[in-house]
């Protein structure tokens, strides 16, 4: 009676193990495709999209400022938000989008905008400077770099998305 | 810095760098249409033109919410309230002190202002989302950035 007893539940054990390791597997596999399916919707809600900005052939060694306009979505309400960047071709001709948010206070810092310093970044609130690669001089208020956009180049445009601190200078 | 949950913490954490006030002010009237239309784009552009220049310049200048007024107010009494508000709220705290509007009414007592009276013309057009629109910002934000500096 007890083996009786004893092998019924070996079998069950063996069919839920099964069945418990094959959902999860089955879970596993489609997870990241329901996750494609409804990707767009997680997308328009993320505000992570990238934003055409300017026309890659626009851009030179000499840091430009761009302003663009995007929807930003928090939860139900929606406002227009101008994001700006200061745009430029690097040594190696590869395209480099600083955020112009001064790490300071929040200002904004202006490419050459103190005649004492024609080559780096001035911001005009509290006289905080940063080299023309976004690093923060010392002994100038700032206390890191300026932030980096994510960016990405589609047709030969520019596509901007979120400013990412970098490291520690 | 804005009159903003988020904005008044870093505001009380960095106090000493933010010396600088900005309090735009615009008026209200039913009387008719057309004045009603005006009065609704200055109060746009007065925002816009405000917040333009609060993005540009967070860390020094605090943009106060917009202050509205009756257009048919008796101006002198309104200078009053409006000094009032100024000394008693802002002095303390901000040692550079605008009042910025598109009335050009205010200009005549211009003198009676504690604080510095800045008029900047509005403009016209209901587009706001155009590009002359945003060119006009982009520049009146430059003039007033540059006055204001002079303060400092």
């Amino acid at each position: 009676m007890s083996e009786k007893k004893n092998e019924v539940s070996r079998r069950q054990f063996l069919n839920y193990t099964l069945t418990g390791v094959g959902g999860f597997m089955a879970a596993g596999i489609l997870a990241p495709m329901v996750r494609f399916a409804i990707d767009p919707v997680l997308k328009a809600t993320s505000g992570s999209e990238m934003s055409p900005v300017v026309d890659v052939s626009e851009l030179s060694n000499e840091p430009q400022r761009f302003d663009w306009t995007i929807e930003q979505v928090d939860a139900w309400y929606t406002s227009d938000v101008t994001k700006s960047a200061w745009v430029y071709l690097d040594d190696n001709d590869e395209i480099v989008a600083l955020s112009p948010v001064c790490k300071h206070l929040g200002c904004a810092v202006n490419w050459a905008g103190n005649s004492d310093y024609p080559d780096q970044f001035f911001c005009p609130c509290h006289d905080g400077r940063y080299y023309k690669d976004g690093t923060n001089v010392p002994n100038t208020p700032p206390d890191a770099p300026l932030d980096e956009f994510e960016l990405e180049v589609k047709d030969g445009t520019l596509y901007l998305g979120n400013p990412k601190p970098r490291g520690e200078a | 810095m804005q009159w903003h949950p988020d904005d008044l913490q870093g505001f009380f954490k960095a106090k000493e760098y933010i010396d600088t006030v900005i309090l735009p002010i615009t008026s209200i009237s039913f009387k008719n249409q057309a004045e009603a239309e005006k009065l609704a784009i200055q109060k746009k552009s007065i925002e816009i033109i405000t917040q333009e220049l609060e993005r540009n310049y967070a860390g020094r200048i605090f943009v106060c919410p917009i202050y509205i007024y009756q257009h048919a107010v008796d101006r002198e009494q309104e200078i009053a309230r409006l000094n009032s508000w100024t000394e008693e709220m802002l002095a303390e705290q901000f040692e550079h002190r605008f009042i910025i509007s598109h009335d050009i009414l205010w200009k005549k007592y211009e003198k009676q202002f504690d604080s510095h009276f800045i008029w900047t013309p509005s403009f016209s057009m209901s587009n706001f989302q155009s590009d002359d629109a945003r060119l006009f910002v982009k520049e009146q934000t430059n003039e007033l950035s540059e006055l204001i500096r002079s303060y400092w």
